[in-house]
């Protein structure tokens, strides 16, 4: 190997330091990577977008029902590869600002086995995920049902005062996700 | 060395490329696609806007390009004027293109917050991308269809809620400006308003996997009153009873109900209503009240959901003691209970929030409707057993 | 200091030349490694163009369909971007950066070579994909879920994401290197704002790889363990989030396209200094204007994901600071137009290539304008507007300054001119074919085209057939270049060691220069 240069060991030194703050920037650059995934959950979670569960918060309760109504949509939507139904059992309720109300959705396993779900919850609009309390959800936890079950399963809500005038309506969806799925059949 | 030579050429060629992105300049101005919706009206406006600016910056650069490269091209003897910067050129060069961007930047604002502050919903329907087609759902008219054009009202604004049950797609529809991702696990939403009738291409726009080329799909917009008799022919076929095509299928809200925890001021006082004393009025309010707020469960019926909610009709709550009655419904219930012989292990929820007018309608409307031979309940006897 | 001149050991068996490339860590010849090798995977990603501009030629083609067009756009992309574009500039900076500063190698000459290595180890890695099983189809930037292991299953994205690790541990050393470079090893006296423009825009470069490229790794690093482990960043029935991959793979891609840009600024800035005979007008706004372009490159990643359904008030602060990018580039713009004012141009091929530089990225940088405003981003993104867009800023803009580099600075690298005429045939032929095949792609875009169709509607069709045999002639014409080098490098006329006029360091050394750069180390007044 040729060397193309008369080494200078005052120059080596100052390289090497630089090269050092640079690696320590690097694994600090690493660091920062990965802390932006609990950083995204705790952002979403402020302005209540993306799929980022809301924690329950059993906590949170009203401190008074008001005279402004807010229309609630539920949706309910299946997962490819997830042998289930999942149905609002109303498609949408009126409801007061701070008054607690339930709605019910049916869940039925089509399988031939027991299946694990999990319901994910999305509100439209987006900022008024943060504004949408759920007391008692099915989309807390896993739900177990055995082949062929259907269960009826409150989701127990109120809509805050502080939701912004300009929302009349807000919707609520979950999708369902059966936590083993089938496999896809490919086109 | 070689030197180069016909300018003439270079400029020729300049001139050609310029001629043909002229050329092709009223199209670009256009914007491409006729507006079917006041959205596309705004953005195509904003287009042009932006458009034109960036025409005429374009067009600067080009003539100064074009000036400088014959007035200042190598001539034997000619010497280059040795400037290193001009202050003053460099800053108004710096804040003229920072105010053309403020000026694009407001009508911006403008058109992003009429599209992003939707008018009410005459209707909701929902677009749910899958590998490779898109399904279309009317929640409120409890329709859906897959594979399918998308049927909506002209002149009417529809709701369109947006969702994948696989991979990211995307629902567009060029002609109406709109275009959203379709996410799953999520739920987008978006508004459209066809300005009339007629058919407009829709495409997935967010690489799906094979067929994302595929997955096209049409919208149709009807007249009002064609959209109504085919919406009731949809539903007939379907077998679901006939809805409004328009509004939300909702219960009424519950009223105003002072619950025991909250304190009066925090409460907008309900409206004094009068006495409900007669048994017919008793329950005409009674089923309002019900369909508003048990018929979820118990069904309009009254027959429950067998092995989940149990039936109303001919149950022992129903028919027998009025205590018992009222303080299930103030109260709710939990646990394990048999009603008419069959076990049922569920949750209900109470309902002390609900006025003792509407309290006293509903349980009535319960005791004495589908066969039931309950007793009247007064408002004044489910005011006795709060607190109890 | 001993001395061991050949002339001591006559009979020492002399290093084969292969060998010594292979083995080598001069920056100049790693240089031209990294050209030779990018440059081949430049070829290699326009033929796979080739393939999807051939399907794309008429709607209902059969040539390339549905999972097999998809891995063609996907390697496409990543090959142009990753193996391609970066590291022939890259190479450049390779090449040129020491001799710039008046230095004899850049400060760690062995990892430099690793760097080097990583690239065609990369490649191999990523196109292997294709030999087993096939390559990942879910686009250069592969969103879950489509690119999770439900719907790509296979080994294509998995070997895509070593691959891309491997490359950006690359991208990452070399970054390392020049900002110790640069900032330790000038010449004496040569000051950071007495140092040429080039070694600016490759400093802010530099840093930009190394603080995005780590948030790459991390991202890529959490879609291989969701595909493999069972974690769930990703998936949504576990706590996990398809938009959380967008945030973080745009958080590092939107740096790497000013990664994709900057070290080009630092090449036109280079020559059309040289070719109007005069300096370059404004080099302060320019320097600076590169450091602002690279901090605020990392301010506006969201701007890919304006039809995401993110809050109106999250994406209008995005759109702002997009915005603001637009005035240092401006300023870059107008300098350079003002370089060749009142100058004495002299139209050499480089010179033609660095003049239209300015004169095409301006397009890819006006168009882009349509894309910050949210509403007519809404419009036109993932239609063929932004097809049009990427390949104004990175054909346009980044291959022209390559090639404009490439004709600049063979002679120092080879000591042989390359053929003006046939550079001027391959410079007019580029320039016409490049546009007529991506300045239509702006109309097929208002006109609703979505971008990663294999076939599409009639309506779209005369167009495409356009762009298709524009396509092919650009694609000829870079065969004529390839030729000019060959022949070149036995025939070309010597070039002497300063052919240009130049007004930097290297040429005033030998062309190639000696292997230690400078016989004394200038100092710069």
């Amino acid at each position: 190997m040729t060397r193309t240069h008369i080494p200078d060991p005052e120059l080596t030194k100052r390289n090497n330091r630089m090269l050092m703050w640079l690696g320590l920037l690097l694994v600090g650059m690493g660091v920062f990577a990965w802390a932006l995934v609990p950083f995204y959950q705790l952002v979403c979670r402020k302005y209540g977008v993306g799929t980022v569960p809301q924690l329950p918060n059993k906590n949170v309760v009203s401190t008074g029902i008001g005279s402004r109504t807010v229309t609630v949509h539920f949706l309910g939507l299946i997962n490819a590869g997830t042998p289930a139904t999942l149905e609002p059992l109303v498609p949408d309720m009126v409801v007061h600002v701070g008054e607690t109300r339930e709605v019910n959705y049916r869940f039925t396993n089509l399988a031939d086995h027991p299946l694990e779900f999990q319901a994910v919850h999305s509100v439209t609009p987006p900022r008024a995920d943060a504004d949408f309390h759920k007391l008692q959800c099915f989309c807390f936890t896993r739900q177990t049902l055995k082949p062929h079950e259907t269960k009826v399963m409150p989701v127990s809500f109120w809509v805050d005062p502080k939701l912004e005038s300009i929302f009349n309506t807000v919707t609520l969806q979950y999708t369902l996700y059966a936590l083993h799925p089938e496999k896809l059949v490919r086109r | 060395m070689q030197h180069s030579r016909s300018i003439s050429r270079n400029l020729a060629l300049v001139g050609g490329v310029a001629a043909a992105l002229f050329a092709a300049s009223p199209a670009l101005a256009v914007g491409g696609l006729p507006n079917a919706t006041p959205v596309a009206d705004r953005v195509d406006g904003l287009y042009n806007l932006i458009f034109w600016i960036t025409f005429i910056i374009f067009l600067g650069v080009w003539c100064a390009m074009a000036y400088i490269l014959v007035k200042y091209r190598h001539r034997p003897g000619r010497q280059a004027i040795q400037t290193h910067g001009n202050t003053a050129l460099e800053i108004v060069w710096t804040v003229i293109p920072a105010l053309i961007l403020i000026a694009i930047a407001i009508p911006t604002y403008q058109v992003l917050n009429y599209e992003d502050k939707a008018p009410n919903p005459d209707m909701t329907v929902q677009a749910i991308g899958h590998q490779w087609f898109w399904e279309y759902k009317y929640p409120d008219q409890k329709l859906d269809f897959s594979n399918q054009d998308l049927v909506i009202p002209a002149n009417k604004v529809v709701k369109v809620l947006v969702s994948s049950v696989d991979v990211i797609h995307d629902w567009a529809v060029p002609e109406f400006g709109f275009k959203l991702d379709a996410i799953p696990g999520h739920v987008n939403e978006g508004w459209v308003y066809a300005k009339k009738p007629g058919d407009y291409d829709g495409y997935c726009m967010q690489l799906c996997g094979a067929l994302h080329a595929k997955m096209l799909t049409h919208v149709k917009a009807l007249p009002e009153a064609e959209y109504v008799t085919w919406l009731h022919d949809q539903q007939k076929a379907a077998g679901v009873p006939e809805t409004p095509a328009f509004g939300v299928v909702a219960q009424p809200p519950s009223t105003t109900g002072v619950s025991a925890e909250t304190t009066p001021s925090k409460v907008a006082a309900a409206p004094a209503k009068p006495a409900l004393t007669s048994p017919a009025a008793l329950k005409a309010q009674g089923e309002k009240v019900y369909g508003a707020n048990c018929a979820s469960c118990h069904q309009a019926n009254g027959q429950g959901l067998p092995g989940t909610f149990p039936p109303l009709a001919g149950s022992e709550y129903t028919n027998g003691a009025a205590d018992k009655h009222i303080q299930t419904v103030l109260k709710g219930l939990n646990g394990s209970i048999t009603v008419l012989g069959k076990p049922y292990n569920g949750a209900m929820p109470p309902w002390a929030q609900l006025t003792d007018d509407d309290l006293a309608a509903v349980i009535t409307y319960e005791r004495t409707s589908w066969g039931n031979h309950g007793s009247v309940v007064t408002s004044d006897q489910v005011k006795a057993q709060r607190g109890k | 200091m001993s001395v061991h001149p050949a002339s001591v050991h006559p009979h020492a068996a002399e290093t084969p030349t292969w060998v010594k490339w292979l083995t080598t860590t001069d920056h100049k010849k790693l240089g031209v490694l990294y050209l030779v090798t990018a440059f081949f995977m430049f070829l290699v990603g326009g033929l796979f163009a080739l393939f999807l501009r051939a399907q794309l030629e008429h709607p209902d083609n059969t040539l390339f369909v549905r999972e097999q067009y998809n891995q063609f756009i996907t390697m496409h992309a990543t090959a142009m971007i990753f193996m391609a574009i970066i590291p022939m500039l890259i190479g450049f900076a390779n090449f040129a950066v020491p001799l710039l500063i008046g230095a004899r190698d850049v400060a760690f000459p062995r990892i430099n070579a690793i760097s080097y290595w990583l690239l065609p180890f990369g490649a191999l890695m990523m196109f292997s994909s294709f030999f087993l099983g096939g390559a990942a189809g879910g686009g250069w930037t592969q969103y879950p879920p489509l690119s999770g292991g439900m719907f790509s299953p296979g080994r294509g994205v998995d070997l895509w994401i070593l691959g891309l690790h491997i490359l950006g541990v690359s991208s990452i050393m070399g970054g390392l290197n020049f900002i110790v470079t640069i900032l330790n090893m000038r010449a004496p006296g040569m000051t950071l704002h007495k140092m040429p423009l080039m070694c600016w825009t490759v400093l802010v470069t530099s840093w930009l790889q190394v603080i995005a490229t780590p948030v790459l790794a991390g991202v890529l690093t959490m879609l291989l363990f969701d595909r493999n482990f069972g974690t769930s960043f990703f998936r949504p029935e576990q706590g996990g989030d398809p938009l959380l991959w967008q945030h973080l793979f745009w958080f590092y891609s939107h740096p790497a396209v000013y990664i994709m840009i900057l070290p080009a600024f630092g090449i036109i800035s280079e020559i059309l200094p040289v070719f109007s005979g005069k300096p370059i007008f404004g080099y302060l706004a320019i320097a600076y204007s590169s450091v602002a372009i690279g901090i605020l490159g990392f301010t506006v990643w969201a701007h890919h994901m304006f039809a995401t359904g993110l809050p109106a008030s999250i994406r209008a602060v995005f759109m702002f600071l997009t915005m603001l990018i637009a005035v240092p580039t401006g300023i870059k713009i107008f300098s350079w137009v003002a370089t060749l004012w009142g100058g004495n141009i002299r139209f050499y091929t480089a010179a033609l290539f660095a003049i239209s530089f300015v004169a095409f990225f301006l397009i890819g940088g006006l168009d882009g304008i349509f894309l910050a405003s949210i509403p007519t981003d809404v419009q036109l993104t993932h239609t063929y507007w932004v097809v049009a867009h990427i390949h104004y800023v990175l054909f346009a803009g980044s291959m022209l300054a390559i090639f404009a580099g490439l004709y600049y600075w063979f002679p120092k690298m080879t000591g042989r001119l390359l053929n003006e005429g046939l550079g001027k045939v391959h410079f007019w032929i580029t320039i016409v074919a490049m546009n007529v095949t991506f300045f239509p792609m702006h109309i097929l875009g208002i006109m609703g085209m979505p971008r990663r169709y294999f076939t599409y509607a009639p309506q779209f069709a005369p167009l495409n057939q356009m762009e298709s045999w524009a396509a092919f002639a650009l694609g000829a014409a870079q065969l004529l270049f390839v030729f000019n080098v060959l022949w070149s490098l036995k025939k070309g006329e010597k070039a002497g060691d300063d052919p240009w006029s130049g007004n930097t360091l290297e040429w005033t050394v030998s062309s190639p220069p000696p292997p230690h750069n400078f016989d004394v180390i200038p100092t710069v007044r």
